[in-house]
């Protein structure tokens, strides 16, 4: 059997999951779900496997073992068709944007849907322009991407990313490079979008303000064996998760203990 | 100025006094390094508390002293620097560095794992060229699902902006043969022969194969570089996850474009070299009529046609592998560069071969 139909109350789930490259995994022990509506963070410090885990769930690398089910289709033993029905369920805004240099927003947007053939010119037209307004950049619809600031083009991407009416719309380093304002707006945009679509949200950051504006819930990778170190939300986990997820979440470093010395 | 106590029992103790400055720790480094290093993996006390000034590079020096004692096994103490200071130098010590692992390399090993690679890539280059010949037919049935857009700027780039260069060269290199060939030629007699040995040479050899290595450099490498830094960019990723075909989107309108143009640029390249051939012919009072009407007896449809199909396959291997090598951009700043490269260079040495291979083939069946 090829999917499997995901349970009411869960679009994403990973069960001992292991993701890495070339078949060795770098990252494992992954034990999560994720609910319809929810917002949801994968979070930890730099080089923990968050970009990783997140590249597994959207496709562009094979888990290495364990169970990690995106819309219903497991993608450990699914083969090609999970992958295929699994794009067709997901949204992916990357961290530059990655928007087509070539084309106009308002085409980046319209793109996936002319692909598909299945709406007319005018339909796609309005579609995507709604979509740049819920992103407020109707206005720039016109504009080629690198005329765009870099906060801008993010917001075309989520635009971009919500063009097929995705389940889920996964978010990577969504803050990098946006200026502290920037950063609040997009995170408002968020919690705005996920609230009124219903849609899921995940969201790879490290960017504590953002963290606690908007996860619901997150979980936290890290450890010298690369793995999964807590899951809640930021606040119980600031309150009462292990001390390197609280040092984490706190900002505070770690004490590193002097090597032979005596002074 | 330095000084060090040691009792037999006791630890060795080094006294700093004065200022430890960038000069004074240049004379005193080798020294009290070596004072450190020769007190094993014993204990070493550095009294600091005299130095009235302590710049970074004495810092460094100090942290050189711990890194010394530590990694031989032994203890040190550095008294009388203030808590950020001594928070520094303890911090320097970090960890030992690993051995670097001795190259396991054989010259006859290496030479067959090159060779090995190379056939893998060879292998791959073929799939993918193959791959992108069935999607260039899957396209000509399916017109809509071509990026027309993408497809007329390609067919611009690579077509009319190729065009002067491509006829230049061309009638410089018919001009060059010609003038090359007519001594020759003239010690049995026959430099009226030249129109012939022009129109085989240019039509169906030089023609096709200049425009061919003109568009190695200017639309194979163009797409490499394209498509590599969308692979930088995500564009490629973000295409994937849109569940759009990179391959197809990317790679069959361009192919396309090169595979319409370059047979086209062939016919024109073939006519700049056999014209270029015919400026020497001019101080031999050989009217260009008289030329033309040479080459024309020449050659036949068969043999224009020939050139063609050359320019046809030529510009579907050159646009697949520049492609390919967009595609196959890895992270880095050099990547961009080096696909370039791969691109330009693959596509020359595919293209020659690929020559060869298409001249015993017709020379076998017999056209």
């Amino acid at each position: 059997m090829l999917t499997t139909a995901a349970s009411a109350d869960t679009v994403i789930e990973a069960k001992d999951l292991s993701v890495g490259y070339g078949g060795h995994a770098v990252l494992t022990g992954i034990n999560f779900t994720v609910s319809p509506g929810e917002v949801f963070v994968i979070g930890g410090g730099s080089g923990c496997g968050k970009s990783t885990l997140m590249k597994a769930m959207i496709t562009l690398l094979p888990p290495v073992s364990g169970t990690l089910r995106i819309a219903g289709h497991d993608l450990v033993t699914g083969g090609d068709e999970a992958v295929q029905q699994v794009r067709r369920s997901i949204g992916v805004m990357y961290q530059g944007g990655a928007l087509f240099g070539g084309l106009t927003v308002l085409e980046n947007v319209r793109l996936a849907m002319e692909e598909q053939g299945l709406r007319t010119w005018s339909e796609m037209n309005s579609l995507a322009l709604s979509l740049l307004a819920m992103v407020d950049l109707d206005e720039h619809c016109n504009k080629m991407p690198s005329a765009l600031s870099g906060g801008m083009q993010k917001r075309a991407a989520v635009a971009r990313a919500l063009a097929m009416n995705p389940r889920i719309v996964f978010l990577d380093e969504p803050s990098a490079g946006l200026d502290p304002i920037s950063s609040a707006e997009f995170d408002q945009m968020v919690v705005r979008l996920a609230r009124s679509t219903g849609r899921t949200f995940v969201v790879v950051t490290h960017e504590l303000p953002s963290i606690f504006t908007i996860a619901d819930r997150m979980v936290v990778l890290g450890g010298a064996k690369k793995t999964q170190l807590a899951i809640g939300s930021p606040k119980e986990l600031l309150d009462s998760g292990p001390p390197d997820v609280r040092r984490f979440l706190a900002r505070q470093p770690e004490e590193r203990a002097p090597q032979g010395a005596t002074s | 100025m330095p000084s060090d106590v040691q009792s037999p029992s006791g630890p060795t103790v080094i006294v700093l006094e004065g200022e430890l400055q960038d000069a004074r720790v240049r004379e005193v480094w080798e020294d009290l390094v070596g004072r450190a290093r020769s007190a094993g993996s014993g204990s070493v006390v550095v009294d600091a508390t005299g130095l009235r000034e302590v710049s970074g590079t004495g810092l460094l020096l100090l942290a050189e002293l711990r890194r010394t004692v530590v990694w031989a096994g032994g203890t040190i103490e550095v008294r009388g620097l203030s808590a950020d200071q001594a928070s520094l130098v303890e911090r320097a010590v970090g960890h030992k560095p690993p051995e670097p692992r001795e190259q396991d390399s054989h010259f006859v090993s290496d030479v067959g794992e090159t060779a090995f690679r190379m056939l893998d890539e060879l292998a791959d280059t073929v799939r993918f060229v193959g791959g992108a010949a069935i999607d260039l037919a899957y396209a000509l049935r399916h017109p809509k699902s071509l990026r027309w857009r993408d497809l007329l700027r390609v067919m611009g780039q690579s077509g009319i902006d190729s065009m002067p260069v491509t006829c230049l060269l061309s009638g410089i290199v018919g001009f060059i043969i010609a003038y090359q060939m007519m001594p020759a030629l003239d010690r049995y007699g026959a430099a009226d022969q030249t129109p012939t040995i022009m129109g085989f040479a240019i039509i169906r050899e030089l023609g096709p194969l200049i425009t061919a290595i003109i568009l190695a450099g200017r639309s194979g490498s163009a797409f490499a570089a394209e498509i590599g830094t969308m692979k930088v960019t995500e564009e490629v990723n973000a295409l994937t996850t849109m569940g759009l075909n990179p391959e197809r989107f990317l790679v069959t309108p361009r192919v396309l474009a090169v595979a319409i143009t370059t047979p086209l640029l062939s016919v024109f390249a073939s006519f700049a070299g056999v014209l270029g051939g015919w400026l020497p012919m001019v101080a031999r009072d050989m009217s260009l009529e008289l030329y033309l009407q040479g080459v024309r007896n020449s050659i036949d449809q068969v043999d224009f046609l020939q050139g063609v199909f050359k320019a046809f396959v030529f510009a579907i291997v050159i646009g697949g592998i520049g492609c390919r090598s967009g595609l196959q951009t890895q992270v880095g700043p050099g990547a961009v560069g080096a696909s370039t490269t791969r691109a330009v260079v693959s596509g020359i040495v595919a293209i020659i071969i690929l020559d060869g291979v298409l001249v015993a083939l017709f020379h076998a069946i017999g056209i």
